[in-house]
């Protein structure tokens, strides 16, 4: 520790700390307006100067370090003069609009102008012509007020490590702009609104903002990072947004989703705000009473394997937990998915298969430890941005990336290698990994031996994957394959990243086990820095599955098949259970139309758009007899149901969500429900209730207990020791375990690593001479799954209003169509037409369609064939035609 | 380098040959196919240049002399070969007066305007052919002929008032000798060095 003394008072700092880190830590005010904690010292604004005692001048306090024994003055008459001249040069010409500046009561420019006392603007007022770039949606550029401080410039590169704004020109002419002068929508910014949130004028202020009463932290609903965003409030509405700076998981930085589009459809006009009840002529409001009669009398008919459940990965443990216990328990059946089967199910069969448990091995932010990262199948600065931000960040500090992917994305400019496979050949080319690291004698024959099983059989089949054979199945050339084997290999600390590119395939159980060998293989586990990491889809997507939302498991992976747990459960829930697993939403829906399955009871899902092969989902949902969707919009499904009840949003809930990485966050309500709204778990135990199983708790933590009785992986996890900011990943058994943020460090969690010989298989659906080109599907940045929240987001609507697909260059010369022309894609099982977007994300033979759209919806078109082991649908291959649209169709 | 919710330009990706399955970013590997004439000076001068931040100045000076000015494609690919953000060198490239972001006229015509010259009537000489060509010092005409400077002094001052045209001094001017030079200039086409005589990008 070092002593200083500030205007005669003692304190004492950390080495390393400022000399303006120093006055604050002695609650002094020094006027500032280029620092931010979060960036490097600049020294700009020159307000900040200081005496200290042996130094000559006028020392910028935020630049200079502290140091032992200094004596520092940061008020007196020579340096409020000093500081009043800086101020006059500054507000010069700066507009003197405050009282309807966006920025007016955070400014800290009035802040430092009322502590100078200015009273008056004593040199001539110049008008700076310069620009107001008005293209973006979520924030607004007026350069009339920019004070050239540089933060936003410095977030840009340090917070966001992109780089898409600087300061240009020199003189009066200065200015911050992206490159070639904008507009900024145009550019690379990604709209995270970190320069935004450090901008101290009006320069820089967001679009949709109101000045708090008060702030509460939650978690974003929008993907699994789990970043947590602190919520402003007037009253019952939330009229703000901001990163919490105290969450481990993000440390204050949040996405344009989080930041810009996270509050606007929670007080939205079209929330249901009562029990809707289908009529002849469309649907009537109705009492919860009624409602919840009509479910009861209606359910009670089609009690056993006739019923499904479909629970959320948008809502919390609790709630989920209580779903599973009314499907099993009160409606008796294993028929219980969630969406979590068209995004990660082969990743749980996969993983749990190789490893023992299906979930990501390592927290993200592991991702500084590690010298080479594999990113395969993970659009990670778009679809997990903030985990995004940690690869960015470590390629910065110099590991390498190593990039599959068919797609030019964003982390394609920053790999050292990127090979663009054809979409559904993933096992060729790790297996064509494998091969080269044998080959070369970088296997880790001793982890080999020590840790895992079943090492001979993958040997001997991947002897065949020659690079080059793996070239011609690939397309990704032989020395590609050879440079990434390598650099895998020989990395002291490689991570494997994947996601949806991975796990949409009718191979996709064979996919993650590929990658499993591949870290086997080579040791890449159980270490700091290491392991296979599939980042998950929704916010609470590893929450639903831990809480046993799947038809074969109880919570914590428990097997339904396993007398043992049947017992234990039975027991707690005092209802006898089947022992048969259930079937799971893929299997739900044919069933449906079949007729085996009745009744179908969902929770937060939109199916409709969310599955492959939408029109047949329709028709599914269409068949059935009663169908109860619980939800905060009417959705596309929604309007399909025969009752709608009216549920809470994220920012309503209190409760648990399990983040990617396994760690739970504990959320509590920011605003009450609107109208008669109620909490998920509350309403289905009403539902229960009704059916004759009675279910009730006094609160959501009591909920939580009962589920930790049952649970080991959760035992430790309780409500209260997650209030006291405790981050616990699961595993936790015990109220004094630490928890486990790495998996598999001295045994993997099925004792031995499992080896999995898999051949190359491909995809269900080849392209032919009628449908030649390979479409793939999937999210991008500014949506989430299927628009419900994010389209009613002004911020997020506004930067992608609509559909589109992306073509490449060739083909579109091919069909003469320009960007923004209308295109007609069809598949053997439906036809959209869409805008195209013309350009070189995608290769030619390849089209790239985004889901969240019900207007062109992707999955139309997309296949049902599923993976045998998982049921996943093969969202990322199917084959297509593509045509120049014959009139214009819709913008 | 653009962010998906914009638009590639035309014509992007037309070039791109199919068999390129993957490849490996090298220094200089640039991912977007940029314009046929930086990429030529790009293989044939850019990419030897040291990849470091020491490199920013020349290589702009460089691309600026072979190129006749910076455009964009230019600075994306430095920007690429450098590892920095292409806006950062255009804020390094906009701060000094030396670099022109915008394509010059096929001829340049420069106008004294230091203080001999400007005792001797520059002003008048550079307000009448400001008229004339219907441009302001600084800019090109829209025909893309002329390029208008101005310059502070060029060291000629006996010769005052000093216009010079495509490189050539021109001493005692007046405003009728002026525009008869650059009508001259007009029918002689006379590129300047290392400007490329048709329009690309
Ligand atoms: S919004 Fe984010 S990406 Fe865009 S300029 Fe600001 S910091 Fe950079
Ligand atoms: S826009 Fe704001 S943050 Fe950026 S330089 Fe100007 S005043 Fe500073
Ligand atoms: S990265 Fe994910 S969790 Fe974080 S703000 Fe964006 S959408 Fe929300
Ligand atoms: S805060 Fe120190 S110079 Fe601006
Ligand atoms: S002032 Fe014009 S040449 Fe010197």
């Amino acid at each position: 520790m070092l002593n200083l003394t500030i205007n005669g008072r003692a304190v004492q700092v950390e080495p390393g700390k400022s000399v303006l880190d120093a006055c604050r830590s002695a609650s002094v005010y020094v006027p500032t307006l280029c620092d931010d904690p979060d960036l490097e010292p600049y020294g700009a604004c020159r307000l900040c100067i200081v005496k200290i005692e042996g130094l000559r001048g006028l020392p910028t306090s935020c630049t200079t370090p502290a140091a032992e024994g200094m004596k520092v003055t940061t008020e007196d008459p020579e340096l409020l003069e000093v500081r009043r001249w800086t101020m006059q040069l500054l507000l010069a010409d700066h507009p003197l609009d405050c009282l309807t500046c966006a920025q007016c009561g955070s400014c800290d420019l009035q802040t430092v102008a009322m502590h100078l006392g200015i009273r008056e603007r004593v040199l001539r007022p110049m008008a700076r012509d310069a620009k107001i770039d008005d293209s973006n949606p979520c924030y607004a550029i007026d350069m009339r007020k920019c004070i050239l401080c540089g933060k936003c410039v410095r977030a840009c590169a340090e917070v966001q490590h992109l780089g898409a704004i600087d300061l240009v020109r020199r003189g009066y002419a200065s200015a911050v702009e992206p490159f070639g002068g904008g507009p900024i929508r145009d550019s690379l910014c990604e709209s995270c609104g970190e320069c935004v949130e450090r901008c101290p004028t009006g320069a820089l202020t967001a679009r949709r903002y109101l000045r708090p009463e008060r702030e509460v932290s939650t978690v974003c609903p929008y993907c699994g990072t789990g970043c947590r965003i602190l919520l402003g409030t007037r009253g019952d509405s939330v009229v703000s947004a901001r990163g919490d700076h105290d969450a481990p998981v993000s440390r204050g930085r949040l996405c344009v989703k989080g930041r810009f589009g996270s509050f606007e459809f929670v007080s939205h006009p079209d929330r249901l705000k009562t029990p809707l009840i289908r009529t002849a002529g469309g649907f009537r409001e109705a009492t919860w009473a009624e409602a919840l009669g009509l479910i009861a009398s209606e359910l009670k008919k089609y009690r056993g394997d006739e019923f499904g459940g479909l629970a959320s990965a948008k809502v919390t443990n609790e709630d989920n937990y209580v779903f599973q216990k009314f499907v099993r328990a009160a409606m008796g059946t294993n028929n219980l998915d969630h969406c979590a089967r068209l995004c990660h199910s082969s990743t749980v069969a996969g993983l749990a298969l190789s490893f023992g448990s299906g979930a990501m091995t390592n927290p993200a932010d592991d991702l500084s430890d590690a010298d080479v990262i594999l990113v395969t199948g993970s659009n990670t600065t778009e679809n997990h941005p903030i985990i995004g931000l940690k690869i960015r960040e470590a390629v910065e500090r110099g590991a390498k990336l190593v990039l599959f992917d068919p797609r030019q994305i964003q982390l394609s400019q920053i790999a050292t290698v990127w090979a663009r496979q054809r979409p559904g050949t993933d096992v060729a080319w790790i297996n064509g990994l494998m091969h080269v690291i044998i080959r070369e004698g970088l296997a880790n024959r001793e982890f080999i031996e020590s840790r895992t099983e079943g090492f001979q059989a993958v040997e001997k089949l991947v002897a065949w994957y020659t690079p080059e054979r793996v070239a011609s199945i690939t397309g990704v050339p032989a020395g590609l394959i050879v440079d990434a084997a390598r650099l895998y290999a020989t990395a002291e600390r490689g991570s494997i990243i994947y996601s949806m590119g991975i796990t949409q395939h009718t191979t996709g159980v064979d996919n993650v086990r590929s990658l499993a060998n591949l870290a086997m293989l080579t040791g890449q586990i159980g270490r700091p820095g290491t392991g296979v990491n599939p980042l998950r889809g929704q916010s609470n997507v590893q929450g639903a599955c831990d809480m046993g939302a799947l038809p074969d498991v109880f919570s914590g992976y428990q097997k339904v098949a396993d007398a043992g747990a049947r017992a234990k459960f039975e027991r707690a829930w005092d209802a006898k259970l089947s022992d048969r697993p259930g079937l799971t939403v893929t299997q739900m829906l044919p069933a449906a139309l079949e007729g085996s399955i009745k009744a179908l009871y969902i929770m937060g899902e939109n199916p409709v758009l969310s599955d492959a092969d939408a029109t047949h989902v329709a028709a599914a949902l269409g068949k059935l007899e009663f169908l109860v969707v619980q939800d905060i919009f009417l959705t596309e499904t929604a309007k399909l149901a025969h009752v709608v009840l009216p549920a809470s949003s994220f920012a309503e809930r209190d409760g648990t969500y399990t983040n990617t990485e396994r760690r739970v966050q504990l959320t509590q309500p920011v605003v009450p429900p609107p109208g008669q709204a109620r909490r998920d778990w509350e309403i289905i135990c009403d539902v229960a209730t009704a059916v004759g199983y009675p279910m009730a708790y006094a609160s959501t933590s009591a909920v939580d207990d009962e589920m930790r009785g049952l649970t080991p992986s959760y035992a430790g996890i309780s409500h209260a020791r997650l209030g006291t900011g405790a981050q616990l990943h699961w595993p936790c058994p015990s109220p004094d375990h630490p928890g486990t943020p790495i998996l598999h460090r001295e045994t993997f969690v099925r004792g031995l690593g499992q080896f999995h010989p898999a051949e190359y298989r491909p995809a269900a659906e080849e392209t032919d001479a009628s449908f030649p080109v390979v479409l793939t599907t999937g999210r991008m940045l500014e949506h989430y799954h299927t628009g419900t929240m994010s389209r009613k987001s002004k911020a997020l609507h506004g930067l992608v209003p609509g559909p589109f697909v992306e073509v490449n260059g060739d083909d579109a010369k091919r069909i003469r169509v320009k960007n923004g022309d209308p295109v007609r894609v069809t598949s053997r099982r439906g036809s959209i037409v869409l805008p195209a977007k013309v350009g070189s994300r995608v290769e030619a033979g390849v089209l790239f369609i985004p889901f969240h759209f019900w207007e062109a919806a992707a999955n139309v078109l997309t296949n049902p064939a599923s993976d045998p082991t998982a049921g996943i649908p093969e969202f990322k291959v199917c084959a297509v035609r593509l045509e120049r649209a014959p009139d214009p169709g819709p913008s | 380098m653009k962010k998906p919710g914009s638009h590639d330009s035309p014509g992007m990706g037309g070039g791109k040959p199919k068999a390129e399955g993957a490849r490996i970013r090298r220094p200089g590997g640039a991912v977007l196919p940029l314009d046929p004439e930086v990429e030529r000076w790009f293989a044939a001068v850019g990419a030897a240049f040291p990849a470091s931040r020491s490199s920013i100045i020349p290589m702009l000076q460089s691309a600026q002399a072979s190129l006749g000015y910076l455009p964009r494609d230019a600075m994306q690919a430095i920007a690429r070969h450098l590892k920095v953000s292409p806006v950062t060198l255009e804020g390094v490239a906009s701060f000094y007066a030396q670099f022109r972001f915008d394509k010059p006229g096929r001829h340049r015509v420069t106008v004294c305007r230091g203080t001999a010259c400007y005792v001797r009537g520059s002003s008048k000489l550079m307000d009448d052919i400001q008229a004339d060509l219907k441009v302001a010092a600084g800019g090109t005409t829209a025909d893309g002929e002329v390029t208008l400077e101005a310059v502070s002094c060029f060291g000629a001052c006996a010769l005052a008032p000093v216009v010079v045209v495509d490189g050539t001094v021109n001493g005692r001017v007046s405003s009728a000798s002026l525009k008869a030079l650059v009508d001259a200039a007009g029918q002689h086409p006379q590129p300047q060095p290392g400007r490329r005589t048709k329009a690309g990008a």
